[in-house]
C-alpha cells in the first residue's frame, strides 16, 4: 500500500479545521493543520505537503500572502494550493474569488463551507 | 358723523342763541361761551368738533382763540362769525386756518349750510386719516415681510443661488459662498461657471432651464473638500411660461452620507460575524455526515459538542447585539435602586464559579472594610460585572487566579477585577471596547466570543455614570477597574450599627 498523501490544512477557526480534517481524512489522506499563514509556512518548511488547503481570511498572515510566499519560493512553488474563502456573500463569491484567483497564483479555490465530495474531488484531481 | 359737538363763542347773546336755534333740530351737542377766555376753558375741558367764534370780542378775541386752536387742537374746524364791515378780518382769519366764515347778520339756513360743510370736511378728514393709517400699516407689513424674507434667506443653512436665463448669478445667500466654496468676488453678475469649478452644478442649472423642469443631483463638488452636496434646481418661468431664470438650493449632506456609510459598514461587519461561525457549524455538519458514514464515532461526538457550543454562541451574539442596539438607542429603561455592592459581587462570583472550577481557576474576593451602596439597575449591572469576571476566567490559563476587590475613595467605589491571564497587547488595548473586536492570536484561538461583551459593559457602566479602566501586561495579566458614584446613604437604609457589626 502506497504511503498516504499529505495535506496541510490552514484556517484560524479550530472548529472549521477540525471539521475539514475529518472530511479530508475520510478520503484517505494524512492531514496536518496550522492556524494562520505564518504557521502554515512553518509547517511547510518542516515537512513538504502534497497539497495545501488554505483559508484566505486569517490573522497574522492571510491566505493570499502565504500563497504568494509559497509560490515565490522554488522549493514550494509546485505544491498545489486550494484557497478557501467566505469573504463575500454567496451571491457575489464567484466574482470575488474569480478576481482573487486571477491575481493569486493558487491552483484552485472553493467558497466556505466546503461540500465534502467537492473538496475531495478537487484534492484528488490536483494530486494526479 | 355722530355726536357732533359744537362750541359757539360770541359776546352777543342773540348770536349765541340764534346759532343754537338754527342747529337745534340737528341733534348736535352745543355749548356756548360769552368770550374767548371762557371758550378756551371749555375747549380744554371737553372735546369739540366745530367752533363758531366771533372775531371781535372783549378780552380774548377770535384771532387768539383761532391761534390757540391751531396750536393745540388742529382737528377742530373753526368757523368765524363776523360783521360784513369786517370781511377783511374774516379773510385774515381764513388765512390763519379758519375753515369758513359767517357774516352777520346770518340766516339759520346759512349757518346750517356752513356747519354741514364743516362736518363733511371732518368726515372726509376722518376717512382720509383712516386710509392713511391703513396704508401705513400696509407699508409696515410689507417692510416687515421683506425683512423677514431677507433674514430667512441669510440665515438658511442651505445654499440658495438664483440665476437669470443666461446663467448669470443674480442673487445668493451667505451659505452659498460657504457651501460651494466660492472665491470669486463679486459672485453676483458673473456666469455661474466662472465661480463654480464643478461642472455638475453648472450643468444641472443649464439642464433645468433648457428642459424647464426640476433637476436633482447628489455630488461631490470638489476634490479638496470631501463634502457631499444634494442640489435641487428649479427653473423660474414668467406668466407666459418662458424660463427667465433658476433657483438652486444646495444642501450639505456629508454627515448623512457618513452615517450611511457607518451603517453599511456595521451591517457588513455583523453579517460577517454571523456568517463565519455559521460557516463553521455547516462545515461541522458536513463532517458529521462524513464521520458517521466512515464510523469515526469519537469525532462525531466532539463535533456535536462543538456545534452545540457554536450555535449557542451565535444566539448569544445576536442577543448581545440586540441589547447593545437597545442600549445605544437609549430605549432601555434603567430601574435604578440602591444596591449593596457586596451582594451583587457575591452573586456574580457564584454564577461564574462553575466556569472557573472547570479550568481549575480560583476566584478570590477582598472586600473593603466599609459597606457601600450604589444606584443601579440590578440585572444590567450583574450582566456587566459578570461579563468582566467571565472574561477574566476565559482568558486566564488553567490553574490561574482571578481576584476581585473593592475600595471606597471619595464619593466613588472602585471594583477591581485582576487576573493572571494572557494579557492584552498594547496595540489591542485601545480597541477592546469596540464592537466585534477580538484579540486574535495563538493564545486566543480556542476561546470563543462575540466581541460584544466589553462593548456592552462599557455602555452599561457609562449609563450608570461610571467609568471603566483597563491595564494589562501580556503574559502577566489584566486588571479591569470599574468606578461608580456611591449612593447617598440615608441613615434609614443602612443603620450605622450594622456597619460596625459588619
Amino acid at each position: 500500500m502506497a504511503e498516504k498523501k499529505k495535506i496541510l490544512l490552514v484556517d484560524d477557526d479550530p472548529d472549521f479545521v477540525e471539521a475539514v480534517r475529518v472530511i479530508v481524512e475520510s478520503g484517505g489522506y494524512d492531514v496536518r493543520v496550522a492556524y494562520d499563514g505564518q504557521e502554515g509556512l512553518d509547517a511547510v518548511a518542516e515537512e513538504k505537503p502534497d497539497l495545501i488547503v488554505l483559508d484566505v481570511m486569517m490573522p497574522v498572515m492571510n491566505g493570499h500572502a502565504a500563497c504568494a510566499r509559497l509560490k515565490g519560493n522554488p522549493e514550494t512553488a509546485k505544491i498545489p494550493i486550494i484557497l478557501l474563502t467566505a469573504v463575500a456573500d454567496r451571491v457575489t463569491t464567484s466574482t470575488y474569488t474569480h478576481r482573487d484567483m486571477l491575481e493569486s497564483e493558487a491552483e484552485d479555490y472553493m467558497p466556505k463551507p466546503v461540500e465534502p465530495a467537492e473538496l475531495l474531488n478537487l484534492i484528488k484531481s490536483w494530486l494526479q | 358723523m355722530n355726536n357732533v359737538r359744537i362750541l359757539v363763542i360770541d359776546d352777543e347773546k342773540v348770536i349765541r342763541e340764534g346759532v343754537e336755534r338754527a342747529l337745534a333740530k340737528r341733534g348736535y351737542e352745543i355749548a356756548k361761551a360769552e368770550d374767548g377766555n371762557r371758550g378756551l376753558e371749555l375747549l380744554k375741558e371737553m372735546h369739540f368738533d366745530i367752533v363758531l367764534t366771533d372775531l371781535m370780542m372783549p378780552g380774548l378775541d377770535g384771532f387768539a382763540v383761532l391761534d390757540w386752536i391751531r396750536e393745540n387742537q388742529p382737528h377742530v374746524q373753526v368757523i368765524v362769525i363776523t360783521g360784513f364791515a369786517t370781511v377783511t378780518k374774516a379773510v385774515t382769519a381764513m388765512k390763519q386756518g379758519a375753515f369758513d366764515f359767517v357774516g352777520k347778520p346770518f340766516t339759520p339756513d346759512y349757518i346750517r349750510v356752513v356747519v354741514d360743510r364743516a362736518i363733511d370736511r371732518l368726515t372726509m378728514r376722518a376717512e382720509t386719516e383712516k386710509l392713511r393709517e391703513e396704508k401705513n400699516r400696509g407699508l409696515e407689513a410689507i417692510d416687515k415681510s421683506q425683512s423677514r424674507l431677507k433674514t430667512v434667506f441669510s440665515c438658511m443653512a442651505e445654499a440658495v443661488l438664483i440665476t437669470d436665463a443666461e446663467g448669470i448669478v443674480v442673487l445668493h445667500n451667505p451659505a452659498a459662498i460657504k457651501i460651494l466654496e466660492i472665491q470669486t468676488d463679486p459672485f453676483i453678475g458673473k456666469p455661474l461657471s466662472a465661480s463654480i469649478r464643478d461642472k455638475t452644478a453648472v450643468n444641472m442649472v443649464n439642464e433645468a432651464m433648457s428642459k424647464g423642469m426640476v433637476v436633482t443631483r447628489e455630488f461631490v463638488p470638489g476634490a479638496i473638500s470631501r463634502k457631499f452636496l444634494r442640489a435641487y434646481c428649479s427653473p423660474v418661468t414668467n406668466e407666459q411660461g418662458m424660463v427667465i431664470g433658476s433657483v438652486t438650493t444646495f444642501e450639505d449632506i456629508s454627515a448623512h452620507k457618513q452615517i450611511d456609510r457607518m451603517k453599511s459598514d456595521f451591517v457588513a461587519m455583523v453579517a460577517h460575524e454571523l456568517k463565519s461561525p455559521l460557516a463553521s457549524v455547516e462545515q461541522m455538519i458536513y463532517a458529521v455526515q462524513v464521520g458517521c458514514e466512515y464510523e469515526v464515532l469519537n469525532n462525531c461526538n466532539a463535533l456535536h459538542k462543538r456545534m452545540t457550543t457554536r450555535t449557542k454562541d451565535l444566539l448569544r451574539l445576536i442577543d448581545n447585539l440586540l441589547n447593545l442596539s437597545k442600549l445605544e438607542s437609549g430605549t432601555v429603561v434603567f430601574n435604578l435602586e440602591p444596591v449593596r455592592g457586596d451582594d451583587i459581587i457575591r452573586e456574580v462570583i457564584d454564577i461564574t464559579k462553575p466556569q472557573a472550577d472547570g479550568k481549575g481557576i480560583t476566584i478570590g474576593y477582598h472586600p473593603c472594610g466599609e459597606e457601600w451602596l450604589f444606584n443601579i439597575d440590578y440585572d444590567h449591572m450583574r450582566t456587566a460585572i459578570m461579563n468582566i469576571v467571565s472574561n477574566s476566567v476565559k482568558y486566564t490559563p488553567d490553574g490561574g487566579r482571578v481576584l476581585l476587590s473593592t475600595e471606597v475613595i471619595g464619593g466613588f467605589v472602585n471594583l477591581i477585577v485582576q487576573d493572571t491571564g494572557i494579557g492584552i497587547g498594547a496595540e489591542d488595548l485601545p480597541h477592546i471596547f469596540d464592537r466585534f473586536f477580538r484579540v486574535k492570536g495563538k493564545a486566543t484561538r480556542h476561546i470563543t466570543g462575540s466581541g460584544l461583551g466589553l462593548a456592552l459593559v462599557k455602555e452599561v457602566v457609562e449609563a450608570h455614570q461610571g467609568y471603566i479602566d483597563v491595564q494589562s501586561t501580556p503574559q502577566v495579566g489584566t486588571t479591569f477597574t470599574l468606578s461608580f458614584p456611591l449612593a447617598q446613604k440615608n441613615g434609614a437604609s443602612i443603620p450605622e450599627l450594622q456597619l460596625n457589626a459588619g
